[in-house]
């Protein structure tokens, strides 16, 4: 439902009006970090609206021609800080592309496992501030306990809560702690009946229908053209995920489906993302039969053996100063807020040449002004938020 | 007014004025019998000096039960999103008592917990800087929040809290009283986005304004049939109406008016700028709407008069809808006013749960809602009422119960036909287990 605005502005003989520029962000509750909307209004409807970006600018593209491939995974926390997991995850395939490097099944296994609950932490954000930012406050504090129980498991997994630098190149930091996988498998158990009550609550409200069904629709031309992915690709109908289609990791032998939405609305965009989670849990679980089935197949090293030691040894020697032959690779996943793409050139020695990070939400982004235009203030928060932006990721 | 007048209007107010100008207090059920020689005050004297404390007892209990309603809201608020705080703060358990008596002091915390977090927010409130932003119209902004309380308060004045303590007693248009205060509100939010000089704050005040005048309309001509039933406008009558009159003793107004309870406590919601329909606040959209600029005791006064609006509203709900003070016992002044409170907080309750489970409307469909559903069934929900009253005069009360019933199974019908999205998606992955 759009507002006509069919009043022709200032040219009313006696009342004289005129258009209105309000400056939403760099502070606003709803702009989900450092983004500042310049949005020209008429009344309530908008008439343009320019997202100003950098606030949040590190150069951290620079920073990595200056950074051992090692220390830069730490950077690649900070870009997208909600899924800092995926981050890594790019980053550390684009170098072992470039370097030849192959990975032992066990780690591309728990990199899966990881990175799906991380996709599933950083859903479950999106879903508690998409909620938020169309005033409902219950689903953000119950999305919110979720999260904090991924949350907790990542920081018995490696010590961080949000910047994790778990991923490394040639596998992951370390081996899953003696407890953990029982934890998981708890909380998974937990998560999917709280799971019907998250997507009971918003889901089919009607005032959250009225506010999200034909808001902010994206064709499906629209959305190719201007080089949108991840859930907001697939809720305009393109049926296109990284995971399947250009299949990475261990993902060929997973089962999951990619859900696609209809019209491209904001209410797509979220329900995309709900059913994405399920299938996030579905992956975990087949992750974690996975693992038990390698378990057996192969023992794991005693911890403090003679063979653990000589193993621990290698990695420290091996791993310290990376040294990468000339070549160059553009990697992509797809990540929670789109596809991922790290362009890596090497021209020998131990830091990258050149490195450049694609990021999803950036040209997600892109599209806010073609959406939002004729819309109401309360549409263009809806969008944004549907969009799922991390200004880290956008700026870098 | 001569003395035996102010004995005769048989209320507090009255009795106190009496005491001034004679000196002489007589309440004859607790026999109390007092006098004071001296205090001979002129009547009129009097009469103000009583009414002024009387405003006083109604303005202080309105501030404490706001202290009651935040602590509430907390509380559900809760118990609705598994909130720490609320449920645990401010219980001090006793060492090695923790672990003895564990659910007692779950059950202290359950009902208790929390209790301080109101006095902390006072006081944070109370000693934060009063800012006035250079730019702001300074008159009109210091003015806003005091105009905007001073609105929720004269509604007060009619409320009957028990049978004998109204302010206003007699006043014969009873509740359009309690209307035309509560309307200031729009004009004192207005003046607030207006003088601060700030374009959220702007924003926020055009929406309230326009908000409260498309809500006035619904939510007046809900009441409408009430007042049709019961033939007065006189908040004493339409009480002693549902006390008295109604086919047999005791039935409420909610039963002969379902429809017109829920377009009012509808209506009533948006009327107090409370979620979902808190759109001049909206804090994702306009930050904090009207009062994004205040601070200090001016927000809180903002604060409390939120409040005080909501538990007005919820006081008039349980007055005209769910039989006011009128209860077993309520011969008892005191009984009686536990009665009203009883009720109030009922519908303090049900306005809570409302606010935190639902989200917000937009501008648009708030106002497309206001006057293309909620005002014409309003309408017609008095033309019903009227046909019902013409109904019931030509065959008496035998068959009430079949006009009650038609609107109800009529909006139970609209239930049916309002169409239902079907669920997308698979979940057969929450029925597995790992």
């Amino acid at each position: 439902m759009t507002l006509a605005p069919n009043i022709s502005l200032g040219k009313e003989e006696g009342l004289k009006t005129e258009e209105f520029v309000v400056n939403i962000g760099p502070q606003h509750p709803s702009t989900h970090g450092l983004l500042r909307l310049v949005a020209t209004l008429d009344g309530e409807i908008i008439k343009e609206v320019v997202p100003h970006i950098g606030y949040l600018h590190r150069s951290t593209e620079k920073i990595a021609e200056n950074r051992y491939y090692h220390s830069f995974v730490p950077y690649t926390d900070r870009t997208d800080y909600i899924s800092a997991m995926l981050m890594n995850w790019g980053y550390v395939m684009a170098v072992e592309k470039v370097a030849g490097i192959c990975n032992p099944m066990r780690a591309e296994v728990i990199r899966v496992l990881i990175g799906e609950l991380n996709r599933l932490a950083s859903h479950l954000l999106f879903y508690g501030t998409f909620g938020m930012d169309v005033g409902a406050f219950t689903p953000f504090l119950w999305a919110f306990r979720e999260r904090e129980n991924i949350l907790r498991l990542f920081e018995s997994l490696c010590g961080q809560r949000l910047t994790y630098n778990y991923y490394r190149i040639g596998g992951v930091s370390h081996d899953l702690p003696k407890d953990w996988v029982g934890n998981l498998q708890k909380w998974l158990a937990h998560f999917k009946q709280v799971y019907k009550e998250l997507y009971d609550i918003l889901t089919y409200n009607v005032i959250f229908l009225r506010r999200t069904k034909g808001v902010g629709i994206l064709s499906k031309e629209q959305a190719i053209a201007w080089g949108c992915t991840g859930p907001v690709l697939r809720a305009s109908g393109v049926d296109w995920d990284l995971r399947r289609d250009e299949t990475y990791s261990v993902y060929k032998e997973l089962k999951f489906e990619v859900p696609v939405g209809e019209n491209g609305d904001v209410w797509d965009r979220y329900w995309v993302r709900m059913q994405e989670m399920l299938q996030s849990i579905s992956l975990v679980e087949q992750c974690l039969a996975k693992l038990k089935e390698l378990d057996d197949k192969l023992p794991r090293l005693q911890r403090g053996s003679a063979e653990w030691k000589e193993n621990a040894m290698f990695v420290i020697r091996t791993q310290s100063v990376l040294q990468v032959e000339p070549g160059e690779a553009y990697v992509r996943i797809e990540a929670a807020r789109g596809e991922l793409g790290y362009y890596l050139v090497s021209k020998g020695g131990a830091k990258p040449w050149k490195l450049k990070i694609r990021s999803g939400a950036f040209c997600n982004l892109s599209v806010l002004p073609e959406i939002t235009r004729g819309k109401l203030i309360a549409d263009l928060i809806a969008i944004l938020a549907s969009l799922d932006i991390v200004l880290g990721e956008i700026d870098r | 007014m001569t003395l035996d007048a102010l004995l005769a209007l048989n209320r507090w107010d009255g009795g106190l004025a009496y005491f001034l100008a004679t000196g002489t207090l007589n309440i004859d059920p607790i026999n109390v019998h007092l006098t004071l020689p001296w205090l001979h005050l002129p009547i009129v004297l009097a009469w103000v000096i009583s009414m002024f404390v009387m405003s006083g007892i109604v303005t202080s209990l309105v501030s404490v039960n706001v202290m009651a309603l935040v602590w509430l809201e907390r509380k559900i608020s809760g118990l609705i999103q598994n909130r720490m705080g609320p449920m645990m703060v401010g219980i001090i358990k006793p060492k090695g008592w923790a672990t003895k008596h564990h659910s007692f002091w779950k059950w202290m915390s359950v009902w208790f917990g929390g209790w301080l977090q109101t006095l902390a927010d006072g006081v944070k409130l109370l000693l934060k800087e009063d800012i006035i932003p250079t730019n702001a119209d300074k008159w009109v902004f210091i003015s806003a929040p005091i105009l905007t309380f001073t609105a929720c308060i004269m509604g007060y004045a009619v409320i009957p809290f028990t049978p004998n303590f109204p302010v206003l007693k007699d006043l014969n248009i009873g509740f359009l009283f309690i209307f035309a205060a509560g309307s200031y509100t729009a004009v004192s939010i207005l003046m607030a986005g207006w003088s601060s000089n700030n374009k959220y704050s702007l924003l926020g005040g055009m929406r309230s304004a326009a908000q409260i005048i498309s809500y006035e309309l619904p939510l007046v001509l809900s009441l409408i049939g009430v007042v049709m039933m019961a033939g007065s406008l006189k908040m004493e009558d339409l009480v002693n109406w549902q006390r008295t009159v109604g086919a047999h003793h005791g039935h409420w107004f909610i039963l002969y008016q379902p429809i017109g309870f829920l377009i009012f406590v509808i209506s009533a919601v948006a009327e107090t700028n409370r979620p979902p329909f808190d759109l001049p606040e909206a804090e994702s959209e306009l930050v904090s709407g009207f009062n994004t600029e205040y601070s200090g005791f001016r927000f809180s006064v903002f604060f409390l008069s939120e409040f005080a609006s909501m538990f007005g509203a919820c006081a008039l709900a349980a007055t005209l809808f769910l039989g006011g003070w009128s209860g077993p016992g309520s011969e008892n002044g005191f009984i009686a006013f536990l009665w009203f409170l009883a009720k109030t907080y009922c519908m303090v309750l049900i306005f809570m749960w409302i606010r935190w489970t639902f989200p917000r409307l937009r501008v648009d469909q708030l106002m497309a809602f206001g006057w293309k559903i909620l005002t014409p069934a309003a309408l017609i929900n008095v033309l019903w009422t009227g046909v019902e009253i013409a109904l019931v005069k030509a065959h008496g009360y035998q068959h009430q119960y079949l006009y009650i019933w038609i609107p109800i199974l009529l909006y139970c019908l609209l239930g049916i036909f309002v169409a239902k999205p079907k669920p997308r998606g698979d979940f057969s992955i929450l029925q597995e287990t790992s």
